[in-house]
């Protein structure tokens, strides 16, 4: 029998759904239940039971065709779901091994190690956008200041909790934030940078699907499969994270190389592809010297070279050169 | 492009509720009596007021036994401050909390049925638990308060006219449910606290005000979310055809309860009311949808064309259809 993974998230519903070549189709359902609207007519249980039934529908399927698998921040039970196999989220991000994954919502920061959870927007009643979020969870805001807000949140408790992101592997963002569509798509990566406090080099992946999630909840049901993500996470590239005055040096096989300085303060991208390796240098004096092989991405080799790291959307003047920087890389995604 | 669908009013539901005397007394009725909203259930002796006085009392002699005081006379101290009788009432001191305490006269309390329905059981000498059915009204943010009176509707649009009502109801609003208008900000809960009103419904509310209900303990609840935000013209619609009645306000399940009688019950057929309702359905042109997108967050529309993302509204007061993403918005119906 074919699968369907989903994964419950603050904001939204993420399905990766077998096709009949064996293939994955990953997709979401961008509302999630509320119990201030919903509770009237029915629990989390006939929710996403009608929610599940209508994304099979949608794929001209029954749900009863399916193993179900689920993963997510449920209340269960749900006795209405025939569901296969139920697994913790951070079970399933201790178990992937290929990345070092940041799972990311309004509420709630996970890794492998870590577990912080925000002050429930709800809590924040001065703001008409929070209040609205705790009955809406599903939001977008169109409103500059309110995603300042919003990811500023989720930025202080990070750095409140001495948090920091390190690892050898690429680091992966995944979880409701990243999957929801920004107004400007630029936001995602901004957070992404801010989540970093350690001066070092990372590459820095953004799964928008959840898929990192959904796979490795399918690999744990039947471990024959085979869940191709390659296509659904997006490579961004190597974020540098140097702070003061730096001095750069980039070379191929290709080329002779090029070098330029970087003023402190600031946010720089250098457009990189991530088929080929690319030689290295740099004088930095807060990290020294430092030469080796980095491979782009969407955004290519992004320098930020801010010695004190406020929250990066905040700073307008920076904000708009990154903006401009990246926009063409970004167009679109 | 699936979208959860929300219900605002749900009507012809049937609930149990029950009414309760003050104190112990008579009651009327028994299991399987039909009822109308005039009819008599029971009656009691019920003081109006009573207020316990702090440790630091000093009543005017040591009383131990119930004793009567007139209107205005002299019955204690708290330090300097010397404590009148507001009211004609018997002073006692209750021994489990070591406190005084004062009564005003009993007076004969009548209760009586409010809603039309059966009656299912009868704890002696207390209360009523009725079969009934009622109008619900969804209300997505609550004060967790239970309370019940008349409706006093007051009329949209709100601002000027809304606070020149709350004055002019001075008298009549105590212990009522008032409708004030599209938005309720923090003068007018202040205001409807003063006016000792059992609780207030709007459109929407000022966040700072929801959340001093909260804390003064205000019955609050509001239709459409936070900000100012628009009453559903058939949400009005509704509480102006029901103006008057007595009205049950759940700020625990986050709904109006409006009773209903047996003609207007018959308005739906029988089949309707057993099939479960929908809160997953496709998007399609020409339904109702509630957008929570600025400038237009709060209002209903009509859907004009669905897009791959975002659907194209049609407003009353609006030219053209305006674009709304996915997902900010919900089905209405």
């Amino acid at each position: 029998m074919p699968v369907l993974a989903a994964y419950i998230g603050y904001s939204g519903v993420s399905v990766a759904l077998e096709k009949p070549d064996g293939s994955f189709d990953f997709q979401r359902f961008p509302y999630s239940y509320s119990r201030e609207l919903f509770s009237s007519v029915c629990d989390e249980n006939g929710f996403y039971t009608q929610v599940l039934e209508g994304i099979a529908k949608e794929n001209k399927a029954k749900l009863a065709d399916f193993d179900l698998l689920m993963t997510g921040f449920v209340n269960f039970p749900l006795p209405d779901l025939d569901i296969k196999l139920m697994a913790d989220v951070r079970d399933l991000l201790s178990k992937h091994e290929e990345n070092f994954p940041v799972l990311v919502d309004e509420v709630t920061v996970l890794t492998k190690d870590v577990v912080l959870s925000q002050v429930p927007i709800e809590f924040l009643t001065k703001n008409e956008h929070f209040a609205n979020i705790s009955i809406y969870p599903q939001l977008i805001t169109r409103d500059y200041n309110d995603q300042v807000s919003l990811d500023g949140l989720i930025i202080d408790k990070v750095k409140k909790a001495g948090t920091s992101l390190t690892s050898d592997k690429p680091v992966l963002f995944t979880g409701d934030r990243f999957a929801r569509r920004d107004f400007e798509p630029v936001f995602k990566y901004s957070l992404a940078l801010d989540l970093f406090s350690n001066p070092g080099y990372y590459y820095v992946k953004i799964d928008k699907n959840n898929a990192t999630l959904l796979s490795q909840l399918i690999k744990e049901y039947n471990p024959n499969i085979n869940v191709d993500t390659s296509k659904v996470i997006e490579e961004v590239g190597t974020f540098a994270i140097v702070p003061g005055d730096t001095e750069v040096l980039l070379s191929t096989v290709l080329d002779t190389g090029q070098f330029f300085d970087i003023e402190k303060n600031s946010v720089f991208a250098v457009p990189l592809d991530n088929s080929i390796i690319t030689k290295l240098s740099v004088k930095n004096k807060s990290i020294g010297n430092l030469e080796g092989g980095v491979v782009g991405g969407t955004l290519g080799l992004l320098f930020d070279t801010r010695e004190e790291r406020h929250q990066l959307i905040s700073d307008i003047k920076i904000m708009n050169a990154f903006m401009r920087e990246i926009e063409e890389a970004v167009k679109g995604i | 492009m699936l979208a959860p669908v929300l219900r605002k009013i749900i009507q012809n539901k049937t609930v149990m509720i029950e009414r309760y005397l003050p104190s112990k007394g008579n009651l009327f009725v028994q299991k399987g009596d039909i009822l109308e909203p005039f009819q008599k259930l029971g009656d009691c002796m019920h003081s109006p007021n009573t207020v316990y006085f702090p440790k630091e009392f000093e009543p005017v002699k040591f009383l131990r036994e119930k004793v009567y005081f007139q209107k205005g006379s002299l019955i204690g101290k708290i330090g300097a401050k010397k404590v009148t009788a507001d009211e004609n009432g018997y002073m006692s001191f209750d021994e489990v909390s070591g406190e005084y305490f004062y009564e005003d006269m009993p007076v004969k309390f009548t209760l009586l049925s409010g809603l039309w329905g059966e009656v299912s059981d009868v704890i002696p000498e207390s209360s009523v638990l009725i079969k009934t059915v009622v109008a619900e009204v969804d209300l997505v943010a609550c004060t967790p308060n239970f309370s019940f009176g008349e409706l006093v509707v007051f009329p949209n649009p709100t601002e000027i006219l809304e606070k020149f009502y709350l004055e002019s109801f001075v008298k009549s609003t105590e212990g009522k449910i008032v409708y004030v208008g599209h938005y309720a900000d923090l003068d007018t809960i202040k205001k409807a606290r003063d006016l000792k009103i059992s609780a207030i419904v709007a459109g929407s509310a000022d966040p700072v005000g929801f959340s001093f209900a909260k804390s003064a303990n205000i019955g609050l609840g509001v239709v459409s979310g936070f900000g100012k935000l628009e009453t559903p013209d058939f949400v009005y619609k509704l509480f102006n055809s029901v103006a008057y009645r007595h009205v049950f306000f759940h700020g625990d399940l986050g709904v109006l309860r409006i009773p209903m009688s047996g003609v207007e019950e018959e308005t739906v057929s029988s089949k309707k009311k057993k099939t479960p309702l929908k809160v997953i359905k496709k998007v399609t042109k020409g339904q109702k949808v509630q957008v929570l997108q600025k400038p237009h967050f709060g209002k209903i529309g009509t859907i004009d064309r669905v897009s791959v993302s975002s659907i194209f509204v049609r407003f009353d007061n609006e030219l053209g259809p305006v674009e709304i993403d996915l997902p900010n918005f919900f089905i209405i119906e």
